[in-house]
């Protein structure tokens, strides 16, 4: 393949990618009902009882009654929303962070999601991952240099 | 002296970069076609991708092509207009039926996966194409063209021009075509039903230019006003990771082979549909369409009981 015609295409889809993302800025992030509505779409038979929803609105952690020993996860990708239905051994390794849970999965695409919580909601997110694990305490990171 | 013809889909593509921007610019004003810039970045870079790696290994398919076409072919039909038109034809039944395996056999789907893999439906969706097809057994479904002694150039040059249709029917800016198009030919409708995820419309619609091979091998759903297409994976990926969209899918068949405890096993984690496992952990589209059915029939079971419960009126006094 020509490499002007490789790189000059490669500008081209920069400037494209770059005119998309100017002309629809993503407006909107993850609330309760937006949360709700995605998990029970991914998940039919998935009951919500309780949400928590990440500071930035990017992510959030559902407690679920069914499935049972399962855990909800949104996750909002560009504007829209990717969920998980995660059992203990999909969560390879949880971190607690400063005012974050950082959560590892066994999913190639992906891997972790990085959830910043207010003081109140990081315990409540944390024993809901922890409950799911089944272990109490885990790896929890001093503050990062 | 193999026929030298033109490389349709390299002439396109200023056609298409054009018309990608005047979507943009109807769904800006408009609001009816979406995009988001990393998405859109992803399809493209996918595309780009696509073309290099496909003209990595062109040649390959090129000297086996014709190695075919020179020792086994069982008529020489020569390259006259009729040919053309009957290899566009011949070779958009060959691409039903790639399609349909890409879909229905995991080994294949590893590579199409990637066209499936935006929740975005759009132009640059159509651009969004594998990086390994070449690894899939699709090139074998084109043999039986040669073998009718079809020059292969003449099936290369057909299969960009099916490639170039079916860049404008990924769009929603198009509601529905005149009836009698809609009726023969792929269009913007019966394509959104291909790529979306809702139960209902799981497996449908394969067609590369003529929407007749579904309607003719039992695969064709017309979209349905009540039912709005969702488009994605029905397990979304959770990564705009050019490598990790290229790659997913064979990670995945790679553990579960690795992981498989028999043969026969290792097998169907390549040949069984996706979603396929030994214990039914994971649900296949089949699973899905027979989970939604029966909540679809529940449901009605019960509006039809709340219906037919005796309404008690009062009295009058």
């Amino acid at each position: 393949m020509d490499p002007i015609l490789l790189f000059g295409s490669l500008a081209a889809i920069l400037v494209m990618a770059f005119v998309a993302a100017r002309m629809f800025p993503v407006k909107n992030l993850l609330d309760d009902g937006r949360v709700r509505r995605n998990i029970t779409r991914y998940e039919p038979d998935a009951v919500v009882t309780d949400i928590y929803i990440a500071n930035d609105g990017k992510a959030a952690l559902a407690k679920l009654d069914a499935p049972a020993d399962s855990v909800g996860l949104a996750v909002q990708l560009g504007d829209r929303v990717v969920c998980r239905i995660l059992h203990a051994a999909d969560i390879t390794r949880v971190e607690k962070r400063d005012a974050k849970l950082v959560v590892h999965f066994d999913d190639f695409t992906q891997p972790s999601v990085s959830l910043p919580f207010d003081e109140a909601t990081l315990p409540k997110a944390h024993e809901l991952v922890s409950a799911l694990t089944g272990v109490s305490t885990d790896k929890e990171i001093p503050d990062a240099a | 002296m193999p026929l030298e013809l033109a490389k349709p889909t390299e002439l396109a593509v200023p056609a298409f970069v054009f018309f990608v921007i005047v979507e943009m610019i109807y769904g800006w004003k408009t609001g009816r076609a979406k995009f988001e810039g990393r998405d859109a970045l992803t399809s493209l870079i996918m595309g780009l991708g696509s073309t290099v790696s496909g003209a990595l290994t062109a040649g390959i398919f090129f000297v086996l092509s014709y190695w075919i076409w020179d020792n086994f072919r069982l008529f020489d039909l020569g390259a006259g207009i009729w040919v053309f038109a009957l290899a566009f034809v011949l070779d958009d039944l060959a691409y039903y039926w790639i399609h349909r395996f890409g879909h229905r056999m995991r080994w294949m789907w590893a590579a199409h996966v990637i066209h499936h893999s935006s929740q975005h439906y759009n132009l640059t969706t159509a651009l969004r194409q594998t990086w390994t097809g070449q690894f899939t057994p699709g090139f074998l479904f084109k043999v039986p063209l040669f073998l009718m002694g079809i020059e292969p150039a003449i099936v290369f040059f057909v299969a960009g021009l099916n490639l170039i249709y079916q860049f404008w029917i990924h769009t929603e800016a198009i509601d529905r075509m005149p009836r009698w198009f809609e009726a023969v030919m792929n269009t913007p409708s019966h394509h959104r039903v291909h790529h979306a995820n809702n139960p209902k419309y799981l497996d449908a619609n394969y067609a590369g230019v003529f929407i007749i091979w579904d309607k003719m091998f039992g695969s064709f759903i017309p979209e349905d006003r009540d039912e709005p297409c969702r488009y994605g994976l029905v397990r979304d990926l959770g990564t705009f990771n050019p490598l990790r969209v290229a790659t997913h899918e064979w990670v995945g068949i790679a553990r579960d082979m690795w992981h498989a405890k028999s043969w026969k096993d290792k097998a169907m984690f390549l040949l069984a549909p996706p979603g396929w496992t030994p214990d039914g952990s994971r649900k296949t589209s089949d699973m899905i369409k027979a989970d939604w059915r029966a909540r679809q029939e529940k449901a009605a079971v019960q509006a039809n009981e709340k219906a037919e419960a005796p309404v008690v009126t009062q009295p009058a006094e």
